[in-house]
């Protein structure tokens, strides 16, 4: 498992490893029903306060991501297969939101943005 | 409590070098053999009188090293932890009784018989001296730190010297200890029980507070 | 005695008045499991505090709970499991660790032998030569080893990082967050390495003139507190309720402000930047009020 943390960047550490982690689960790296490193582990591999990482655990496990069984450690979901999905789709709201709020603020219709839509997704 | 009595017995044995042993072997073989007779008496006083010394030394060194400030947050009992200094005093009291007991059988080898009562008597203070020492030395370095201690074993040293002068020149002569051997035996009882008083009073002293 | 409690540390009120010093109603919990730091400058109080819980010196008033129960009633216990690293080397120097072992074998009931021995190992430091010769660093790793070996539930230490070298006190470190791994230990430090406590602490507790000024999780203050820049034309249109503490220079003025977040929006066109725990306890010690 690989998580690098940065100190430099403005984004708080929890945040950085929440997305690192969601990451490395979407991209099969960690797999449905592998264990991962205990809460106390990871906060000691990085150097970092445990609270820190009990918030960005809880919000894996909010979020779907991860199960931590109490005695036993923290897995990667077995059902996590939706979870990635509304991730996904969540970034993609995120982007279309962001480009129209751009193009309303420019003068862009409608009609020109779904038209771009339509070419990037013919494109390949 | 048997960590505080190793660490103090280690102590002691580290800070004992070979040459410092063999020094003082040879002070005392020295002073015996220029001393001629009766010689043994001062020699066996101040023998007893240094070995009864070597626990204010560790209570001295503990003091300066700082060990006390880490001895007051150890998950002893008072009682164990002054206990084992005293426990520590009285194994010094066997070896205080031999070398009076080497002393007088050297001078007399190299001289004359040391006389039986007088050796009798000199066994017995050998006894008593460490005892009395450590009764008066442990509550007070307790209770004023060993500064103050020092001075006052300091002191004990002239009625000691008088003691051994008067073995010498015969207030003590062999006769009168003959006709009063049940004063060294009260002696003896004195001193242990001193020592005893003298535990409760430095347990009652103890404080665990900087 | 149960392992029930939830806060190893309980302060409550906790005053001692001295001739040029005083302690005022000191109040703070240390939760258990959790690594929590303690700052403030010298003289501020760390070390009167820890002599506190450490029951070295008597207060005046207030409540001390450890292992949620009362200091006084469960003395033995409370000595028994907790472990204390001073600042200063104070075990007899002319003993060598394997003597050391041996010592404290006898004194502790749970004196992890083997502990003991391979971090020695670890470390590169020798067992048989005697500890006095040992460099500054060396000592304080001991200290710690010994801590730690005693298998306590609590460690509190009073600067164990003072004075040690850069590849001293990342060893420290190490050590002390392998000791945390197990959720029923607790670690409480005073530190003037605040770069450390910036990393592993998950609480900050800050002193001054015998008061404490927050205990907060270090993570809040990091989010929350920063500095507002100004020129110093500036500064008299900046409300007082809106910053913590402020420095001034003659051309310019800095404040600390505890709300990130909300100073943002009050005051858009000034620079506003991330606070350090180093800038937070400089602010509070230097600071003009």
């Amino acid at each position: 498992m690989d998580i690098i943390i940065s100190n430099k960047t403005s984004k708080p550490i929890y945040e950085q490893i929440i997305q690192q982690m969601k990451q490395l689960i979407m991209d099969g790296v960690l797999k449905p029903g592998e264990q991962i490193l205990s809460m106390r582990a990871l906060a000691r591999e990085l150097h970092v306060s445990v609270i820190t990482v009990q918030k960005a655990y809880e919000t894996l496990q909010k979020d779907g991501f991860i199960e931590t069984i109490s005695g036993k450690g923290s897995y990667v979901s077995d059902h996590n297969i939706n979870f990635i999905q509304e991730e996904h789709l969540r970034k993609v709201e995120g982007h279309i939101e962001e480009a129209v709020m751009i193009a309303k603020q420019n003068g862009i219709e409608e009609e020109k943005l779904l038209k771009l839509v339509n070419l990037f997704y013919n494109n390949d | 409590m048997n960590g505080l009595i190793y660490k103090d017995l280690k102590g002691a044995l580290n800070a004992m070098k070979p040459i410092y042993i063999l020094l003082s072997i040879a002070f005392y073989v020295f002073i015996i053999v220029r001393g001629g007779a009766n010689s043994e008496i001062i020699s066996s006083f101040s023998a007893s009188w240094l070995v009864g010394m070597l626990s204010f030394l560790i209570v001295y060194g503990d003091e300066k090293s700082k060990w006390n400030k880490f001895e007051m947050i150890l998950p002893l009992s008072k009682e164990k932890i002054v206990g084992s200094k005293y426990l520590l005093q009285l194994s010094v009291v066997p070896l205080s009784v031999l070398f009076t007991f080497l002393i007088c059988t050297l001078s007399s080898i190299l001289f004359v018989p040391v006389n039986h009562f007088v050796y009798t008597a000199l066994l017995t203070l050998s006894f008593m001296i460490p005892l009395i020492s450590g009764s008066v030395m442990f509550p007070l370095s307790i209770k004023l730190g060993t500064k103050v201690t020092r001075i006052v074993l300091m002191f004990f040293i002239y009625p000691i010297l008088k003691l051994a002068t008067a073995f010498q020149d015969g207030t003590f002569s062999p006769e009168i200890i003959q006709q009063n051997q049940h004063y060294l035996i009260l002696g003896i009882l004195l001193s242990v029980a001193l020592y005893g008083l003298s535990y409760f009073i430095s347990v009652k002293l103890y404080k665990r507070k900087l | 005695m149960t392992s029930d409690y939830t806060k190893t540390i309980e302060l409550n009120g906790i005053s001692k008045q001295y001739k040029k010093f005083k302690l005022k109603g000191c109040t703070f919990d240390v939760p258990k499991g959790r690594i929590v730091g303690f700052i403030g400058a010298n003289g501020a109080g760390k070390t009167t505090i820890i002599n506190a819980i450490l029951g070295l010196i008597k207060v005046d008033s207030g409540e001390l709970k450890i292992f949620g129960t009362d200091y006084k009633a469960n003395q033995s216990y409370i000595r028994e499991n907790t472990a204390v690293v001073f600042d200063e080397y104070l075990f007899p120097e002319n003993m060598t660790p394997s003597e050391q072992d041996l010592m404290f074998s006898k004194i502790y009931k749970h004196w992890n032998s083997r502990y003991f021995n391979s971090t020695l190992q670890r470390f590169k430091i020798p067992t048989d030569q005697k500890t006095g010769q040992f460099s500054r660093g060396m000592k304080m790793i001991l200290s710690i080893i010994i801590a730690i070996a005693q298998d306590p539930l609590l460690i509190v230490m009073d600067e164990p990082t003072t004075g040690l070298d850069i590849g001293n006190r990342s060893d420290a470190i190490d050590l002390f967050l392998e000791f945390i791994q197990d959720e029923a230990k607790t670690i409480f430090f005073s530190s003037h390495m605040i770069n450390d406590l910036e990393q592993i602490a998950d609480y900050i507790i800050l002193i001054n003139n015998g008061e404490i000024i927050f205990s907060e999780e270090k993570d809040r203050l990091l989010e929350n507190y920063g500095i507002l820049k100004c020129g110093k034309s500036e500064f008299e249109n900046i409300n007082p309720k809106d910053y913590v503490n402020y420095r001034n220079s003659s051309v310019n003025c800095d404040l600390l402000v505890s709300n990130k977040e909300k100073t943002k929006w009050q005051y858009p066109d000034f620079l506003l930047e991330d606070a350090s725990l180093e800038d937070i306890l400089l602010f509070y010690i230097k600071g003009e009020l």
